[in-house]
């Protein structure tokens, strides 16, 4: 039997053991929720500063499950920073979304220049 | 096990499984040759345009598209901060956003695809017995450097449909949305966007492959 079909049937045993589980790629929590709920700041049951509370509780429980943050997490962190005025949060939040998934980068990079901007 | 040991073992499976398939395999309708050809990793959604009368429909839908695009495999744009940045440049409407030319998107955000979305319903009808709130919405993938199509589709879901979905993502989706409904009394139809968007974005037979970041990709 050569490597490769060993290799396949190994593959198929791993994932047999893994589809009865949380086969998620990312922890999600609240995030999805909290994104719909700052569209509606303007209703008052929410600000950008619990909501960045938040989002920290979903960051610590990502780690303790560990679990991945989802695409966007870190930069909605960032959004967040920035309307808060807290610029140097932001600014980590956007170079942190970029080492993660550096599919963002032209668009942190974007952020980031508006960020410099006086 | 790291990535590269990963990706050597993807190819020989996905032969095995497609030599299991072979035979039960129905021959697809949908040709997928462009999507294919494409291999997106990164989308950007625009703020879905909104054809029904309730206002909250098009920023309720786009905070549920997320979770089913990054969970299929793809980079999702932070939908929020996407549309302040449009908002900051003085496109406010889905409208003027959705007509953006492909280049200054391409410049701004540097996605491999664009999803454009529009509801077609959104929220609670009400008749003689009972009331049913439904959110039908539609979507175009395209592809951010060619403007060429990659994928279209829609889905639909309705508090009035029967509760057998079991399976899967969409199980547990529809099951924590059932959970909730209870408790979101605000609006209802947010509850029913997320199954809806779960539909439209999942990955299934004619629907958008799995991208990059899923261990099922380029197994479609």
């Amino acid at each position: 039997m050569n490597m490769k079909i060993c290799g396949c049937i190994a593959m198929l045993v791993l994932l047999g053991a893994c589809a009865s589980k949380d086969n998620m790629l990312y922890h999600w929590g609240s995030y999805p929720d909290q994104v719909y709920e700052g569209f509606q700041i303007e209703s008052g049951n929410t600000s950008p500063d619990k909501q960045l509370q938040k989002l920290q509780e979903e960051q610590q429980k990502a780690a303790s499950k560990g679990k991945a943050l989802p695409p966007g997490f870190r930069a909605h962190m960032g959004f967040l920073y920035f309307q808060t005025g807290q610029t140097n949060q932001a600014a980590m939040a956007f170079e942190d979304e970029k080492k993660h998934f550096p599919e963002s980068a032209t668009y942190m990079d974007f952020a980031l220049n508006q960020l410099r901007k006086p | 096990m790291n990535r590269h040991t990963l990706k050597s073992m993807v190819k020989p499976l996905a032969m095995l499984l497609a030599v299991l398939l072979v035979g039960c395999a129905a021959p697809p309708k949908i040709d997928q040759s462009a999507f294919k050809q494409s291999k997106p990793g990164s989308i950007l959604v625009l703020p879905p345009i909104n054809l029904s009368p309730d206002i909250r429909g098009s920023l309720s839908f786009l905070s549920t598209v997320t979770l089913p695009l990054s969970e299929a495999g793809y980079y999702v744009f932070p939908v929020a901060m996407v549309d302040a940045t449009f908002k900051e440049n003085g496109l406010s409407m889905p409208d003027d956003i959705h007509a953006a030319p492909l280049p200054k998107l391409q410049s701004i955000f540097g996605a491999d695809a664009v999803l454009y979305i529009t509801l077609e319903k959104y929220g609670s009808s009400y008749v003689v017995i009972d009331s049913q709130t439904l959110v039908v919405a539609k979507a175009r993938l395209v592809d951010a450097r060619s403007g060429v199509l990659l994928w279209e589709g829609k889905a639909s879901a309705s508090d009035a449909e029967g509760r057998d979905n079991s399976n899967g993502l969409l199980g547990v989706l529809v099951s924590s949305v059932i959970h909730q409904l209870a408790s979101q009394v605000g609006n209802p139809a947010h509850g029913i966007s997320k199954i809806a968007s779960a539909r439209l974005l999942s990955p299934r037979a004619g629907g958008i492959l799995h991208g990059p970041r899923s261990p099922q990709h380029g197994k479609d």
